[in-house]
């Protein structure tokens, strides 16, 4: 049910690989959802729940069995311009330099280089890597290139985050770093974002919303609205607070029927 | 022995006593020259014959370096064609494939036919041999660039064309400079073949010569040349591939 | 009923129709694109747009084929069996080098990189020397078909016998195995792969050897007839020799293949 001021409506989607042969996998089941704009949203599940492959749908580089998606009141059919996505995988041009793979959306789009070349810089600065604007990947460590690929996905200022799982190949503590330094990134203009994670701690911490996927095929079963203030420090991972809404979280995944 | 130094002076010393083994064979036994003259004999005769050998050199050199720039541009034109077409890829690339399993050698005399002899037919089929190493080699890099990046352009809505162009281009100098390196070795043995097969000029056409005329020594003295020009080349491709794996970010 | 029956069908038996859906898919563009370049090429020969001293019809190229069978048959012979010893040869030679030199890092260091040198020099060109030596029979061609097609297999070889992880041989050395034993059980299976790849690359390069011993002796076999039709302009009995030739090296690249596939299911180091 969409309201105004949805930016992101999700209307009974669900996807089916391979059907009608032997290696069918239902990955998604009948799943709707909406997203207003500027909320930080966290989709957290087990492995195999569907929810990155919910992520490509909604970022138009995969399509639905079934279903429609709705960004900025224009269905999705395709990749948009104005959404930027993070994996993963950095995917950083190897024979580019850091500033310049920050660059790189400009020169794939057909669009000039030269007046976004200082926000590039700028942003580089702001995620600490001042001193590393012309390095090579080989250069930077996995964290670094992770904040290169933030740096990336900012710089042609998208009005829709798509972010599937993008520290989970970093250690525990770049992996708090990196949180902090998105969450600094993001306060700046609260750009709509959808977060992929199967870590219950990043998706509380990070998000205003919480939505839990069951495993597959996936399908929403709770949703629930993180209450604490911005900006958000670290700390907060202490509280009992904190910790009593993870637990409930954890009872919702450990006991959905498969 | 020093680690360090092994793998340099062992081979060498291997080497050298090869050439001393060889010398004193011919010494000790009285090998004819006709048949085997000695190390010594062929720098003599490298150094009495320098200026007809270095006259034969040049269009040897010349043809295969020709040759092997219109393989690199029509192996790399193709596979680039190619990747953009996922048709023409399965109807042409198994016939390339098919192709070329035949010896490439064999077509020489049809290349005379059809481009007449001298430098034409030379020029050609340095061309047509050193075209399959580098188209497959180029079709490779294509196919294999990272998948995340080519889904990081289409998630950033790039043409085909800027695709190919940013990404899987660069992507794919690695796998081409194995296939010019292996593409630069076969057009210098394109070019001696056909200067066997009919020719009035070239390193092939001297070493014939001089087998007719039972002067061993020059057709050695011609083939170190040769060697050593050849290896030049190759030398060449790889210190591209040097600067190009520096590029990338190895 | 009938929906239920086929799809229980469907799963129980193995997916032939889309097994048979995708070899098409592999053989239909490239057979097509094939018979399409011949029926351009037939056509345009009819019209008198191709030369035919230069680029005779694939028709006229068949019929010299069916003619000529009898003298291009008996010419093969040389050509064949000049490979078949050839690539025999050159393959005995260069797995003993290889496995010889493989024995130890003094040996491997001080002979790999000659080896490497000669594998990089252009032997084609000592062609002539050869036949200074050897003169100019079908022994001479396979000596320098010998020649050629040894080094790709001792490369092969050396690198093949470096292949089995070391944790194999720390393994044999624990358990006392003798070199020899070490080098049966472990060491040369994991080298197959690699040696099978050098003799297919051999298999090209003995072909390659006694063709041009024939192009330069100029007596037997089908390079004297590939080299004999092009001074002759008889550019259809060339085309036909030409076309005989891949059947040669089909027929020694196939019988490699085979090989390769009985013996690895021997080892089965799938």
């Amino acid at each position: 049910m969409s309201s105004a001021g949805d930016y992101v409506v999700v209307d009974r989607l669900a996807k089916t690989f391979n059907p009608g042969t032997r290696q069918q996998v239902e990955a998604l089941a009948t799943t709707s959802f909406s997203v207003k704009a500027g909320e930080f949203v966290s989709l957290l599940g087990p492995s195999g729940c569907g929810k990155s492959t919910l992520l490509m749908m909604i970022a138009g580089l995969d399509a639905p069995s079934q279903g429609t998606i709705n960004v900025a009141g224009r269905a999705m059919t395709s990749p948009r311009a104005e959404t930027g996505v993070m994996f993963q995988d950095p995917t950083l041009l190897p024979w580019k330099t850091a500033i310049a793979n920050v660059l790189f959306p400009f020169e794939a789009m057909g669009r000039p280089v030269r007046p976004a070349a200082d926000r590039a810089g700028a942003l580089l600065d702001q995620v600490g890597l001042g001193g590393f604007h012309h390095h090579k990947p080989r250069q930077l460590s996995g964290g670094m290139r992770q904040r290169v690929a933030i740096c990336r996905t900012l710089v042609f200022e998208p009005d829709l985050l798509l972010m599937d799982e993008p520290f989970s190949a970093l250690d525990a503590i770049t992996r708090d770093e990196m949180n902090l330094v998105l969450m600094k990134m993001w306060e700046e203009h609260h750009r709509t974002a959808l977060f992929v994670t199967h870590s219950i701690r990043e998706a509380v911490y990070l998000a205003d919303r919480v939505l839990v996927m069951s495993r597959r095929p996936g399908r929403i079963i709770e949703d629930i609205r993180i209450p604490f203030a911005r900006p958000r420090g670290l700390e907060i991972g202490e509280t009992v607070e904190f910790n009593e809404i993870c637990g409930h979280l954890r009872g919702k995944i450990q006991h959905t029927p498969h | 022995m020093n680690e360090r130094l092994r793998p340099l002076l062992l081979p060498t010393a291997f080497g050298a006593g090869l050439l001393l083994l060889w010398q004193a064979l011919v010494v000790v036994f009285g090998y004819p020259k006709v048949i085997l003259p000695a190390p010594s004999d062929v720098l003599l005769a490298l150094a009495d014959n320098f200026a007809v050998i270095w006259r034969q050199t040049v269009p040897t050199v010349r043809d295969t370096l020709a040759g092997f720039a219109l393989a690199a541009i029509f192996g790399v034109g193709l596979a680039a064609l190619l990747s953009f077409s996922r048709l023409l890829r399965d109807a042409i690339y198994p016939l390339i494939v098919v192709i070329q399993l035949v010896p490439k050698i064999a077509w020489t005399p049809l290349f005379i036919v059809w481009v007449g002899i001298g430098w034409p037919s030379r020029l050609t089929i340095a061309a047509f041999i050193g075209f399959f190493p580098i188209f497959i080699a180029m079709m490779a890099g294509l196919e294999s660039t990272d998948r995340s990046l080519v889904r990081l352009c289409r998630g950033l809505i790039a043409t085909p064309w800027r695709t190919f162009w940013l990404v899987r281009l660069p992507a794919s100098t690695p796998y081409l400079f194995a296939g010019l390196k292996i593409a630069i070795t076969l057009a210098v043995v394109g070019v001696i073949v056909a200067e066997f097969i009919s020719s009035s000029e070239g390193l092939g056409f001297l070493i014939l010569q001089s087998a007719a005329l039972l002067r061993t020594d020059i057709i050695l003295a011609a083939i170190t040349v040769l060697c050593i020009a050849g290896l030049a080349c190759y030398g060449l491709v790889h210190a591209g591939e040097l600067a190009v794996r520096k590029w990338h970010g190895e | 009923m009938t929906a239920i029956g086929l799809s229980f069908a469907r799963n129980a038996r193995p997916d032939l129709v889309g097994l048979g859906r995708d070899a098409a898919r592999l053989i239909a563009p490239p057979v097509v694109t094939a018979l399409l370049l011949l029926g351009g090429w037939e056509a345009l020969s009819r019209k008198g747009v191709l030369s035919a001293r230069l680029l005779p019809a694939p028709s006229k190229v068949f019929d010299t084929l069916i003619r000529s069978l009898g003298v291009l048959l008996e010419q093969a012979q040389p050509t064949f069996w000049g490979a078949v010893a050839g690539i025999f040869l050159a393959a005995a030679l260069g797995i003993a080098l290889g496995a010889a030199v493989s024995y130890s890092r003094t040996l491997m260091q001080a002979v790999y990189p000659t080896i490497v040198f000669f594998q990089l020099i252009p032997k084609v060109a000592l062609a002539p020397v050869f036949l200074l030596w050897f003169g100019t029979g079908f022994g001479a061609n396979v000596i320098f078909s010998v020649f050629i097609a040894f080094f790709p297999v001792v490369v092969a070889t050396i690198t093949g016998l470096q292949a089995a992880p070391t944790s194999y041989e720390s393994l044999c050395r624990s358990l006392m195995m003798s070199r020899l034993q070490t080098f049966a059980t472990v060491k040369f299976p994991f080298a197959l792969p690699h040696i099978f790849s050098g003799l297919r690359i051999g298999v090209t390069f003995a072909v390659i050897g006694v063709v041009l011993g024939e192009f330069i002796t100029a007596q037997t076999g089908l390079g004297y007839i590939i080299l004999f039709s092009a001074n002759n302009f008889e550019t259809a009995l060339l085309l036909a020799a030409i076309l005989l030739l891949c059947g040669v090296g089909g027929v020694l690249f196939a019988f490699f293949l085979a090989l390769e596939a009985i013996v690895m299911r021997l080892y089965d180091s799938r």
